[in-house]
């Protein structure tokens, strides 16, 4: 015998809603309401974990197995200086800087694996990735972007057609100062010497042998490193870049050259 | 003059612990090492007789962390540490200082009965003999 199917679209008969009671009818009461025992979202006590959350620096990990992805799929170029521009144009990394996203962190997933002599440039990194780059061959530089300069290194071509002059990049607040000038870091704010110090301290520690960069074909692309003021590697602060007509205009006036250089 | 070796870690983890190699080990022939002073490799020898193989070479292995790298820094850390417990002289205490100490027990020890004789005598007073 067939089954006897009641008709209609949303499936006939009772509809899917089950027999009488505050179901079939429709008001059942809000989410969370536990028949009037206290609900369990009540009952917990407060406490801040998630207070100033809003305010929190967050950044995008981005993992050395990633990195290697990119390098190998071709989307990233290791002869140039890897910056974070770099990876969103390789659509490597999102960061949404509107998001309290300060930048990229390198994370050590891929450590085992990665094999690249590269030139990164990235917001903050781990020990152990550190010590995998160097050991390849590479450098490893970490810098301090503010959000304004983030959102223009991030999407550089929407900023240009704004017509607007690339501002000077903000040096870090009061708490990452001492982040950014701490060799061990290889802080942009650092003393060169004691990042060389600093890197063969990690060679000890980890137990490899140093290639030195100096001897190094690519050794100037290498060394390449960013003014604190600067954002893009060929434009200084106060340029304006006009896509239309692909010029560069220059400030000429002192006040505006000294401004910018400051 | 170390000698590094990787293999697969034990532990669960699925496929990953199975195919990647994580697990660091460092050997060396104790004996032979010239690097570390006569009288401390004797002491490491005593110390850690479980880690030495039949052929003499003392063995560090690690497999705490995820990464072949982080593995053998710390192997390297161990050894290091090996190295500095073997090296630590035993404390000597000079002559003045034990005499000082034993003095200072003797001290503390009069005071104690001084105070107990002075609450004795507190108590003793409170007493109502009828002579």
């Amino acid at each position: 015998k067939e089954r006897r199917r009641g008709r209609g679209r949303y499936g006939g008969r009772k509809c899917g809603r089950g027999h009488k009671g505050e179901r079939q009818r429709g008001n059942r009461p809000r989410l969370g309401f536990e028949g009037g025992q206290t609900p369990f979202y009540l009952a917990i006590p407060k406490y801040g974990f998630n207070e100033g959350h809003s305010l929190r620096r967050q950044y995008q990990p981005l993992s050395l197995q990633r990195l290697q992805y990119l390098i190998d799929l071709g989307r990233v170029d290791p002869t140039q200086p890897i910056d974070l521009t770099q990876l969103t144009n390789a659509r490597g990394v999102t960061v949404q800087p509107l998001k309290r996203d300060y930048g990229v962190q390198l994370v050590e997933e891929g450590a085992d694996i990665f094999s690249a002599k590269v030139n990164i440039e990235v917001q903050r990194a781990s020990e152990l990735a550190i010590a995998t780059i160097e050991k390849n061959g590479g450098v490893v530089t970490t810098s301090f972007y503010d959000p304004r300069s983030l959102e223009i290194l991030c999407k550089p071509v929407v900023f240009f057609l704004r017509g607007q002059p690339i501002p000077k990049r903000m040096l870090p607040p009061e708490d990452l100062v001492r982040y950014y000038t701490d060799a061990r870091n290889r802080g942009y704010l650092a003393d060169p010497s004691k990042v060389a110090e600093a890197r063969l301290e990690l060679a000890k520690k980890y137990g490899y042998v140093l290639p030195d960069i100096t001897k190094d074909e690519l050794f100037k692309m290498l060394s390449a490193r960013k003014d604190p003021r600067q954002i893009f590697f060929g434009l200084a602060p106060g340029w304006i870049v006009n896509m239309a007509d692909k010029k560069i205009l220059k400030p000429t006036d002192e006040r505006l050259l000294k401004y910018y250089s400051s | 003059r170390l000698t590094v070796s990787y293999c697969r870690s034990s532990g669960p983890g699925g496929q990953h612990v199975n195919k990647v190699n994580s697990k660091a080990e460092v050997r060396f022939h104790l004996a032979s090492a010239d690097w570390i002073p006569e009288a401390v490799r004797q002491k490491m020898a005593s110390m850690h007789r479980n880690k030495i193989n039949r052929a003499g070479e003392l063995i560090v292995n690690s497999e705490e962390s995820r990464y072949q790298m982080r593995n053998l820094a710390i192997c390297l850390e161990k050894i290091r540490a090996m190295v500095t417990e073997a090296t630590e002289k035993p404390k000597v205490v000079s002559k003045e200082t034990t005499q000082k100490l034993i003095e200072r027990v003797e001290k503390m020890n009069r005071e104690r009965l001084r105070q107990k004789k002075i609450h004795s005598d507190i108590k003793q007073s409170r007493k109502a003999d009828f002579d």
